[in-house]
């Protein structure tokens, strides 16, 4: 496997930061990849602008950061009107349609992914974000899902995995390729 | 019974028993207050049966640290100025079965320590501290101190003190220590059975004590260098709490309670609580 | 005492490899005041040092933190502390009390942008000096060692308690946030598999030991009695004989400054810790530390794509700093680009003057909050590759 950089990014609070977390932690602890995460987020403690960036890769991982993304997950669309200029050619973006009003770009794919109906839908408007990782997962294969949901389902809160694994079901469920 | 420090080869027994001849005579003024204090200290040791093994004496800076630290012959840990409660901190809950005997003064305990006074007594940690309150300060040479009297002329209050006072027995009581109490290094008895009384008490016992600086109080405030007219003016400027029950708000203004203030033994603090919160949470 | 390692991998920031390296190496007292980008070390010690019996405070300021540090280590535990930049400054107050006593702690520095609050939540590189002149009255060596990774924020802080302990004194691990917030695999290595130095304890009775050795002052791994051991120890903020008694003569003073200096200057030897890659053939070199050095990585492999024969020098320890692989370094080439995160140069004056006019020194500098892209290094040797 290349180098591949995935931003994930909205506003604080979507739970973007988790996912990330949890695409790295897979491919670090179950896939035996190197991967790094790190993120940015603005002095407030909630709202505000977030990001989440990771990097995966089979050799050692020299710079740590995402400069321009392989795979970018966006669900505001301050975060898209900033960040969708540094999406890599041919690269991959899933974003919420219902939060993010996109521009065509032929050199990219956007895949539009309800995720926040969705998960409103479910009962739960905080999973949107497992639902935005499930698509992505679906859509790039990028690692193995079963892998990806062990690690789902050994990190969310005690009582939750069911509901987290249903939203990560129903997130890939929404990608059509 | 003052012969503690004085440059004759015959030393009190309690310095013989508790001090390291080597660092005698001490380096206080003639006339300075902080020997007597001493004294009472080292009876109280001395009736409590403490030894140099299970008691660390523990200073900040200023004339009550400088003349205290090293002299004992247990351990001796002398802090920065004003680090004395945070270093006590540090101690107390590394060796939480010794004992720690603090000394602090009103510069180093009420302006550069004070936060660390005041959490400390938040925390209720358990050593015994004594306040050496001369109202200046006397080791930079007759400063204003933040416990200076109202009109004080000190060096650099040439035209008089203008700020109040700080009450840092008031302070500890609301702070929330166990036992608070002040006294007169006049008040020997009194003085000596309340270090007894703090030093067996769980908690922070917080000792204010009000000693005579005939060199630099006296010189620049009350211009005199006789120590008895520097005592004799803290015995006209302080009151016992029963006394003071009698008085006016007028009377009472600019003089200093006597007494003890508090004695909650109930009450627990850090060290104890930590101790217990162990129980629960330590798991190897 | 239970060494309360879990061996394991994990997927961590390197603000909580700092404090699972800590525990490893049997820190048992940590006290800290929260301030960003450091606080996850913080949080993991209350959630870990209780587990293992030891002792965690959050105090009323960085002041009464790293005091308490010092304190907790007379008292016999191991301890550390943790600040970033601002919190930095108030605690080099207190350093000076654990450097003149040698007392053996740890501070992390998890450096920002800065000055004064800067940017709470980004890198940056400021504090190079800071660290190792900031302590007021000078008279004293600093170690330091500085981790690029995940992984060596976790071996470096048990590399930094080791020797505190050899060197009796308060050691750094300068850090900043891009690694101190970076998630990446983290191995615990079984307990066994761990080199922790305990404090050296004396082996002569009371009245025949000497506290401070002043006229030893190359001794290393001297033993620092504690309270209740029954040495009776002096600890004070004064000029001390080797008692701890003050003293205000001038051959005391000497002795002492001479002594919180040559422990470190005449053992250098063990105190080697830095990486090269590429070096062998090349003609330019590029130096980073910390969290910056990885970019420089990356932009030494893309100048090697392009055919120049760049290599990579990374001082690990930062203090004190290698001066002798430096040299070697500006020997072997023509110019030397040092990349960090903050303008005034800080890093590169230290490597200008340990090349000793070999090479050319350039600083490529950054005010901070973004770590150095991997493009802008590579095009700045692009530039100066002759």
């Amino acid at each position: 496997m290349e180098r591949q950089e995935i931003r994930f990014a909205g506003f604080g609070g979507q739970g973007l930061l988790l996912a990330g977390i949890l695409l790295g932690k897979t491919a670090a602890l179950y896939a035996g990849k190197q991967a790094a995460q790190t993120q940015s987020y603005g002095t407030e403690a909630r709202g505000g602008a977030s990001q989440c960036n990771v990097v995966i890769d089979d050799k050692e991982i020299t710079y740590v950061g995402v400069v321009n993304p392989d795979v970018f997950v966006v669900m505001s669309q301050e975060a898209y009107d900033k960040l969708i200029g540094e999406v890599k050619e041919k690269g991959l973006v899933f974003y919420d349609s219902d939060l993010v009003k996109i521009k065509e770009n032929p050199n990219i794919r956007q895949i539009p992914i309800a995720s926040t109906s969705t998960a409103k839908d479910m009962g739960r408007q905080m999973v949107a974000n497992v639902v935005m990782l499930g698509a992505m997962v679906e859509g790039t294969k990028i690692l193995d899902v079963d892998w990806v949901k062990a690690c789902l389902k050994e990190s969310v809160p005690q009582g939750t995995e069911e509901l987290n694994l249903k939203a990560f079901d129903t997130g890939r469920s929404l990608f059509k390729p | 019974m003052s012969t503690v420090g004085e440059t004759s080869n015959v030393l009190h027994p309690l310095v013989e028993k508790y001090l390291r001849k080597e660092r005698m005579p001490h380096m206080a003024c003639s006339g300075c207050g902080i020997g007597q204090v001493v004294h009472s200290v080292l009876l109280a040791i001395d009736e409590l049966g403490l030894t140099p093994k299970d008691t660390v004496w523990v200073q900040g800076v200023g004339c009550s640290s400088r003349i205290t630290y090293s002299t004992w012959v247990g351990d001796n840990v002398d802090a920065h100025h004003g680090r004395m409660f945070a270093v006590a901190t540090g101690l107390k809950m590394a060796r939480p079965d010794m004992n720690f005997i603090c000394f602090t003064g009103d510069g180093d305990c009420g302006a550069i320590g004070g936060n660390h006074f005041i959490h400390a007594c938040r925390r209720n940690l358990d050593v015994t501290a004594i306040l050496f309150n001369n109202g200046i300060y006397g080791m930079t040479g007759g400063q204003v101190a933040p416990t200076s009297p109202v009109g004080a002329v000190t060096t650099t209050t040439p035209y008089g003190n203008i700020e109040d006072p700080f009450d840092m027995c008031q302070m500890a009581v609301a702070a929330g220590a166990s036992y608070v109490a002040r006294w007169r290094v006049t008040d020997f008895k009194a003085l000596t059975n309340s270090l007894k009384k703090g030093i067996q008490t769980k908690g922070l016992a917080f000792i204010e004590v009000l000693l005579q600086c005939p060199t630099n109080f006296g010189r620049y405030v009350l211009k005199t260098s006789n120590p008895q007219d520097v005592l004799k003016w803290i015995k006209d400027h302080s009151v016992s709490q029963k006394e003071a029950e009698k008085l006016s708000k007028e009377e009472l203004a600019g003089k200093y309670l006597i007494g003890e203030f508090v004695h909650r033994p109930e009450r627990t603090g850090i060290v104890e609580r930590y101790q217990e919160f162990l129980k629960t949470y330590q798991k190897y | 005492m239970p060494s309360g390692v879990i061996p394991g991998k994990y997927f961590v920031q390197g603000d909580e490899a700092i404090a699972e390296g800590a525990i490893a190496a049997g820190c048992r007292f940590f006290a800290g005041y929260p301030i960003t980008p450091s606080s996850e070390t913080s949080e993991t010690m209350a959630r870990r040092l209780p587990e293992v019996g030891g002792v965690c405070l959050q105090m009323e300021d960085e002041l009464a933190s790293i005091h308490a540090v010092g304190a907790a280590s007379v008292g016999g535990l191991k301890a550390l502390t943790i600040s970033s930049g601002p919190g930095i400054s108030l605690k080099l107050e207190g350093l000076g009390w654990g450097i003149k006593n040698e007392i053996p702690y740890v501070v992390a520095d998890v450096q920002r942008a800065g000055p004064s609050n800067g940017v709470a939540t980004r890198v940056g590189q400021g504090d190079f000096y800071t660290i190792r002149y900031g302590s007021a009255g000078g008279n004293h060596s600093i170690i330091a060692l500085s981790p690029k990774s995940t992984q060596e924020a976790f071996d470096l802080t048990i590399d930094c308690f080791n020797l505190s302990e050899i060197f009796r004194c308060p050691v750094f691990l300068l850090t900043d946030e891009t690694v101190g917030h970076t998630r990446e695999l983290l191995v615990i290595p079984e307990e066994d598999e761990l080199k922790v130095v305990k404090r050296f304890k004396p082996t002569v009775p009371p009245e025949k030991f000497v506290m401070y050795p002043l006229d030893t002052p190359g001794v290393i791994n001297y033993p620092f009695p504690n309270i209740g051991e029954g040495y009776g120890i002096c600890v004070s903020p004064y000029t001390h004989n080797s008692k701890g008694y003050a003293s205000t003569a001038q051959d005391i003073q000497e002795k002492m400054a001479r002594r919180l200096v040559l422990k470190v200057t005449e053992n250098l030897d063990k105190l080697v810790r830095v990486e090269s890659q590429k070096m062998e053939d090349a003609e330019f070199a590029v130096i980073a530390y910390g969290g910056n050095a990885r970019p420089a990585v990356a932009a030494v492999d893309m100048a090697r794509e392009q055919g120049m024969k760049v290599g990579f020098f990374r001082p690990i320890i930062v203090w004190p700093f290698p001066d002798a692989e430096v040299l070697k370094v500006a020997e072997k080439v023509k110019n030397i680009l040092v990349c960090e995160l903050n303008i005034d140069g800080q890093l590169s004056r230290e490597v200008a003057r340990a090349s000793k006019g070999k090479a050319e020194v350039f600083h490529f500098g950054s005010g901070g909050v973004e770590p150095h892209l991997p493009a802008q290094i590579s095009n700045e040797i692009r530039r100066l590759y002759k």
